[in-house]
């Protein structure tokens, strides 16, 4: 019985241990925090004139937003959610938009043109994503889209169109997703309606079956011949086709053409079954440090029907420059179970790449592949100019001989250094260099201010140089070390941070609140020497990780244990 | 022993930790599938732009934009065996900074979701009746385990399918928004009433505020060491430029205004792309930062001593994020406009004057606002110091019954208690300088005595008394020392004025005689300069005579014909000492010496012009070739109204102003009020019938009928709410009374007190206003001098016009003080501590 419960307290001991372990990724990490707005350029167009407008998307993350799209539809009717019971609405246009990559916490304007369909009202819906991360809506399963109405002069011309409500595959109507076995037949029946006063002949069906969404499509498009569509009829036909081989859900894209024009587009979705990991979302950093790095948040199986776990496989960022392969990075994992979610870091290693691939690879085989243009120089470029780096700014003063030296260091130098008393402007000279600048300057004792003009960062650092010795320093400015008799000797400009306040050095320590910022710890105060004050638990307590203090209890009760059992059996 | 112990120990352990994993199969429960299916677009309308920046916020909003999610669409749903099939739905915006849900879709039934929020309307049953599971708890809710429960297809949103959430004053600062989805069941007695899921991903942190820059002149003193009065001297003027706001800001462009002739300049781009660039167009302020812009000033030393002043505007723009600006709808950039306060100039000769630079604007404390919003002043060191009558029959309503008489002491301070003293007229200070040099004859005369009779100490004590009466301080008001003037000024001395002198050693032509002998000089650090305008303040006056040593007897200052002894010679120097503590209009008219004359009253004021349209003024003037100015003359009344919902259909608002036919009558500011606050503490800040901020000087409106009034901000169905304001109503003396009646309200004032409930009206007529409110009423100018003193009235200066203006208004916030024990009774609502410290 002692063993049992023993046993189950070790049991119990472990497995909450084991949870400080595990990855932290939830649900919420897979879609992609930002906005896309849809403005159209006017309501009403003229007969033939081209749709035109612009989608404004807005990345919120904190990371580079990669292989962005957007998918445009032009529809007619009323949108519905779920789709497969709207007999009123019918999509006549899709067009997908590479959208590229917008820096973080940046917006990017997208211009669109579509081809003007015939008279009538219509709406354009937009969907938007980062790579298989929704940012707007769903367009695989034709879920919350942002929606526009306009009008489109001139006759009115009806279609045929794809009767959602009757399409099916494999028995099921709509994106909903239905299990399949790898390979196995996909069984298509399509009707179509015709509401003209004429029969329809001639029309194709496209077929593509596209691995998780149309916007990464690359496989062919199969078409069938459609029989002839009686005048205010339904007609339905066939359309087989063998699943794809690798386990994924596929978004099975119908389009059904006129000669070259669409007629109706509709979706639907299947679930080839069996196990593997996604790429859902992955996050490139390190713009501002030049290391860069990537955050991939994977996903086990979508099948939810058998829920197939997935083992022993491995994630690989690969990186290309010019087509060459220059580096790639590889974690093996050991599983994820269906509806696991997970969240890898894989460093990359180089600043000169313009293309990366994520893969999931298993014995070999490739589950899952993302590729993505990245040119990085540009990139880099793009972000260094709207995150200019400030010159940075140290000063020292003599007291001896009223020197004041001022030294500026910036990879590439072009600045005036402004010094201004409280009544005269001390100093005002241009300069120019490579690395470092310094400029030595006897002046009064007394309390100063230095401006530094940036030309290349377009901003001045406006430091306070307190040298009066009588003053109580107060440094709104942020700068300078002193104490009351003013014996000030030095000091550099602090990194600012959140607008507000200062990063610390290492050697110093906060007077007051503390915030994470994407510059680091971020004070609202004064940085002190860190000599003063006293040390706290939690700060002794911090740099040791919660996981590690579990294992050292979990040692400690295990020794407890043994030695009891021990005892128990010399009794 | 110990083994036992430790094992039961680890029992307990064990059986604590697998208590949440046990079943609770009699509590009913669902749960919404936030993760699949909800993708709610959010958007953000701001007509002025909005912002992203690497900062802690998503986004910052300007004031007057507006939040919208919509398209919340279906989404799967859990439950148990025993959870309803028609269970309700809403979405709302929760402020986790506040704790308060900020806007929703839904409305509050009465049901557990707090106010507002919950339930519109019912919907399609959201779980299916297929097999289910039993519930879990898991953090402390219980849920159904997932895959338990069917599908939902046809579920909608409660009624309105998007959540729109205005950014007004009230949301300004920083907020973290949640959305999250709501479900309530009509069932009403299960724990899973009142479940509310956040939506992944759709929490934002924002901070709503305005974009803006300031923009500051230089201050402190700056001495130059002119020795010479020609050539020019460059100098440098600082701006100061401060991004208060969370935005990213650049400069667009700036122009320096520099006025009389004198050049001002700035620096071009030094890295030439562009020779007309500004040197600082283009520089970002980061929030929080700021920059110096310096500008040239080119001083011209042939015309020192003068004074300027300069400007500093500047146009910027915003960032909507790190790379691109905010733009209009034709994709041009938004450009705001900002300016600093002007910057006054003065320049001079060391050697003979220092002269500063320095911000002279508004230096005095902001104590108390106009009506129009100009920080005024008040109090004793504010009032104006001078004499109202001299010389003149006042007119009846000034009249102070006795003869007011010039004494040597007129223009100076005698001691540090010493409040007799006025800034002198030219006049005035003639007949005080006559005062002294005869004084100091007669002095010298009695010393001159004493040495004759041998008695040295007391020769010695009369010398030091004249020497005293000719070295003295005088505060002037602004007048030229030319002889001409100084000729012109004694000459305009009637034998009316001469006889209210008080000079009584020598006659009105001896006077003029005397004053036209005096050769005045204007010194800077002792040496004598060119110049003969007196600015008003505090002159160091020096008389020096050439023959006072022989001077035997008074009588021997003027010959028989009453002109100057022979040979005598009188030198006057003055120097200044300091500027008057309020630069008061007063003292640029030389020679008035009867003001009530001067100033007009207004033609015809009505309780409109008074009330309304020159809302509490008392004095205004203006400086142009001549100081001309008007007076209202009135009587400040604080009234208080106590507005509630009466019958609980809305607060009842309406009163009568009979006889009134503007569109306005007064402004109302709340001063108190039962309704709780966002944090759910009545502070009494808040208005029960809008959910806003208490009512800040808020006009009442006309409605329909003649002299019929609603009060402001006072729409709203709140049952029990009830709200305080108070108003000054200032009415013209002559029109003696005022009446408000058929108030549906409370109404408190002077004496009169009525509560109003359902079936009362309140109201009154105030009669002989004048009487009734001896302390805050104006006829004379002396009323408004001793106002000033007393702190009831005010006085702003606006010196950036090219005339300046003056200003004197009732201090409301002290008439209001009238009100104190009407207000220190309120007992069924709390008084707003803020309104209290700045109540009108």
């Amino acid at each position: 019985m002692k063993n049992i419960l023993v046993a189950c307290a070790l049991v119990f001991l472990l497995a909450f241990a084991a949870t400080a372990f595990a990855d932290n990724a939830t649900p919420e990490n897979l879609t992609w925090s930002g906005m896309a707005v849809l403005k159209l350029d006017k309501t009403t167009f003229a007969a033939g004139e081209a749709i035109t407008g612009k989608v404004i998307l807005t990345n919120n993350e904190e990371a580079l937003l990669l292989n962005g799209k957007i998918v445009l539809h032009i529809a007619q009717g009323t949108y519905e959610y779920p789709s497969q019971f709207n007999a009123n609405d019918n999509i006549v246009l899709e067009k997908i938009i590479d959208s590229g990559w917008i820096l973080p916490r940046t917006s990017k304007e997208i211009n669109f043109s579509l081809p003007a369909p015939a008279g009538g009202d219509y709406r354009i819906d937009l969907y938007s994503w980062a790579g298989k991360s929704k940012l707007l809506g769903a367009s695989n399963i034709l879920m919350g889209p942002s929606s526009e109405s306009f009008k489109v002069a001139g006759d009115a011309k009806k279609r045929v169109s794809i009767a959602r409500e009757f399409t099916s595959f494999n028995l099921v109507a709509g994106p909903v997703g239905f299990p399949i076995k790898s390979e196995a037949e996909l069984s298509g029946f399509v009707m179509l309606y015709n509401p003209m006063d004429t029969d329809k002949q001639g029309l194709k069906l496209g077929v593509k079956v596209c691995e998780w969404a149309s916007i990464f499509c690359d496989s062919p498009e199969q078409f069938f011949e459609v029989p002839v569509v009686k005048k205010g009829d339904y007609t339905s036909f066939w359309a087989k086709m063998n699943a794809p081989k690798i386990p994924s859900a596929y978004e099975i894209l119908m389009t059904l053409y006129d000669g070259e024009k669409i007629e109706s587009v509709y979706k639907n979705r299947v679930i080839v079954s069996g196990g593997t990991a996604k790429i859902r979302k992955f996050l490139l950093k390190g713009l501002d440090t030049k290391s860069y790095s990537v955050d991939v948040t994977l996903s086990g199986s979508p099948d939810h029907f058998t829920n197939p776990d997935f083992n022993n496989f491995s994630l690989t960022a690969e990186v290309f420059n010019n087509g060459a392969s220059i580096l790639r990075s590889e974690e093996n994992i050991s599983g994820i179970a269906a509806g696991e979610i997970m969240s890898k870091s894989l460093s990359l290693g180089t600043n000169l790449f313009d293309k990366m691939c994520l893969k999931i690879i298993k014995d070999g085989t490739e589950y899952e592949s993302q590729c993505v243009d990245v040119p990085i120089l540009q990139i880099q470029n793009e972000y260094d100019s709207a995150h200019p780096k400030m010159i940075d700014v140290s000063w020292n003063y003599d007291n001896l001989t009223g020197a004041l030296t001022i030294t500026l260091k910036k990879e590439k130098i072009n600045a005036q250094i402004n010094l201004y008393s409280s009544d005269s402007a001390l100093l005002g000279e241009r300069a120019e260099g490579i690395g470092v600048y310094s400029r030595a300057i006897v002046v009064p004792k007394e309390n100063l201010t230095l401006a530094v003009d940036d030309f290349d960062a377009k901003q001045q650092k406006l430091i306070e140089i307190n040298l009066a010795p009588e003053k109580i320093i107060s440094s709104p400015l942020g700068n300078g070390t002193s104490n009351n008799l003013g014996g000030v000797t030095a000091g550099s400009d602090p990194l600012s941070c959140n607008g507000n306040g200062i990063i610390c050095s290492i050697e110093s320590q906060c007077s007051g609140a503390v915030k994470d910022t994407i510059e680091g710890k971020c004070c609202i105060g004064q940085c002190l020497s860190s000599n003063a004050g006293e040390a706290n638990w939690s700060d002794l307590l911090s740099p040791v990780p919660l996981a590690v203090w579990i294992l050292i209890i979990v040692a400690i009760i295990l020794v407890i244990v043994v030695v009891n059992v021990k005892g128990a059996k010399r009794k | 022993m110990k083994l036992k112990l430790f094992s039961a120990l680890l029992l307990i352990i064990v059986v604590l930790s697998l208590l949440p994993f046990a079943g609770a199969v009699t509590v009913h429960c669902l749960r919404a599938d936030v993760n699949r299916e909800i993708y709610p677009s959010f958007t953000i309308d701001a007509p002025l732009g909005f912002a992203t920046t690497l900062s802690d916020y998503n986004y910052l909003i300007p004031i007057g934009s507006t939040i919208t999610y919509s398209g919340f669409g279906n989404y799967h749903f859990y439950c148990d065996d025993g959870a309803s099939g028609a269970t309700l739905n809403y979405v709302d915006l929760y402020d986790t900074t506040t704790g308060i849900i900020v806007a929703t879709n839904g409305l509050n039934n009465g049901g557990p979701i707090p106010n507002p929020g919950g339930p519109i309307n019912t919907s399609s049953p959201m779980c299916s009746n297929g097999p289910k599971s039993p519930c879990v708890i898991m953090n402390g809710i219980d849920v159904p385990p997932k895959g338990s429960c069917g599908t939902v297809l046809t579920m909608g949103m409660g009624g309105v399918d998007s959540v729109v959430l205005p950014l007004n004053e009230n949301m300004f600062g920083p907020h973290i928004l949640q959305l999250r989805l709501g479900t309530v069941s009509p069932g009403g007695v299960d724990k899973y009433d009142s479940v509310i899921w956040p939506v992944p991903k759709k929490t934002i942190s924002v901070f709503v505020g305005t974009p803006n820059i300031l923009v500051f002149g230089q201050q402190g003193l700056k001495r130059l060491n002119y020795y010479e009065s020609s050539g020019s001297a460059l100098e440098t003027a600082l701006f100061t430029i401060s991004n208060k706001s969370k935005y990213i800001e650049v400069i667009d462009n700036y122009k320096i205004n520099c006025t009389e002739g004198t050049s001002c300049s700035l620096d071009l781009d030094p890295t030439p792309t562009d020779p007309a660039r500004l040197q600082y167009a283009g520089f970002r302020l980061l929030p929080g930062e700021s920059m110096i812009i310096p500008a040239r000033v080119t001083i011209d030393k042939t015309k020192i001593p003068y004074s300027f002043f300069s400007s500093l505007d500047l146009n910027y723009y915003v960032m909507a994020d790190a790379s691109h600006p905010i733009v209009d709808d034709n994709n041009n950039k938004l450009v705001f406009s900002t300016h600093s306060t002007q910057t006054k100039i003065e320049s001079g000769l060391l050697d003979k004057q220092d002269f500063q630079i320095s911000v002279i604007k508004n230096p005095v404390q902001r104590e108390c606002i106009s009506a129009d919003g100009e920080p005024g002043v008040t109090g004793e060191e504010y009032a104006p110091k001078v004499n109202l009558y001299f010389g003149s029959n006042s007119p009846s309503t000034e009249a102070t019954g006795s003869t007011v008489l010039i004494s040597k002491d007129e223009c100076t301070k005698t001691s540090d208690t010493d409040n007799s003293w006025v800034y002198c007229s030219q006049r005035e200070f003639l007949v005080a300088l006559a005062e002294r040099i005869s004084g100091a004859y007669g002095e010298m005369a009695v010393a001159n005595s004493n040495e004759a009779d041998n008695n040295l100490s007391g020769a010695q004590i009369h010398r030091a008394n004249a020497l005293a009466l000719l070295n003295f301080d005088a505060h002037l008001r602004a007048q030229s020392i030319t002889p001409a003037e100084i000729t012109g000024s004694a000459d305009a001395v009637s034998d009316q004025i001469f006889a209210s002198t008080g000079l009584i050693h020598m006659n009105k032509n001896e006077f003029k005689n005397l004053s036209a002998s005096i050769k005045f000089q204007k010194t800077s650090n002792g040496t004598i300069i060119e110049d003969t305008d007196l600015e008003p303040g505090l002159y160091t006056v020096t008389i020096t005579t050439s023959d006072l040593s022989e001077v035997s007897s008074a009588s021997e200052l003027f010959k028989n014909d009453e002109t100057v002894a022979d040979g005598l010679s009188i030198n006057a120097s003055m120097e200044k000492k300091e500027d008057p503590k309020f630069d008061w209009f007063f003292y640029y008219d030389k020679n008035t010496d009867n003001f009530p004359q001067k100033i007009s009253p207004a033609q015809n004021p009505n309780l409109f012009t008074t009330n309304v349209d020159a809302r509490g003024t008392i004095l205004t003037f203006e400086k142009g070739s001549d100081i001309t100015g008007q007076f209202y003359k009135t009587v400040a009344i604080p009234i208080m109204a106590k507005i509630s919902d009466r019958t609980g259909t809305g607060p009842t608002t309406n009163f009568k102003v009979p006889g009134y036919e503007a569109d306005t009558f007064t402004y109302w500011t709340g001063i108190a009020s039962n309704e709780p606050n966002k944090a759910g503490v009545v502070d009494g800040c808040t208005n029960p019938f809008t959910q806003k901020a208490l009512p800040y000087r808020a006009a009442d409106s006309k409605i329909a009928s003649l002299g019929n009034f609603s009060m402001p901000e006072a729409t709203g169905n709140k049952q029990n709410g009830i709200m305080y304001l108070q108003t000054v109503v200032y009415v013209p003396v002559l029109s003696g009374q005022l009446t408000i009646s058929d108030a549906e309200f409370g109404l408190r004032w002077l004496g009169y007190s009525c509560d109003g409930n359902s079936t009362n009206k309140c109201g009154s007529t105030i009669t002989n206003i004048v009487g009734n409110y001896p302390n805050t009423k104006v006829e004379t100018l002396n009323e408004v001098f001793n106002g000033i003193k007393n702190g009831s009235i005010c006085v702003f200066e606006d010196n950036s016009l090219s005339n300046p203006r003056w200003k004197v208004f009732w201090n409301q916030d002290k008439v209001l003080q009238g009100l104190n024990a009407d207000r220190n009774a309120i007992n069924d609502a709390n008084l707003c501590i803020t309104r209290q410290t700045f109540s009108s």
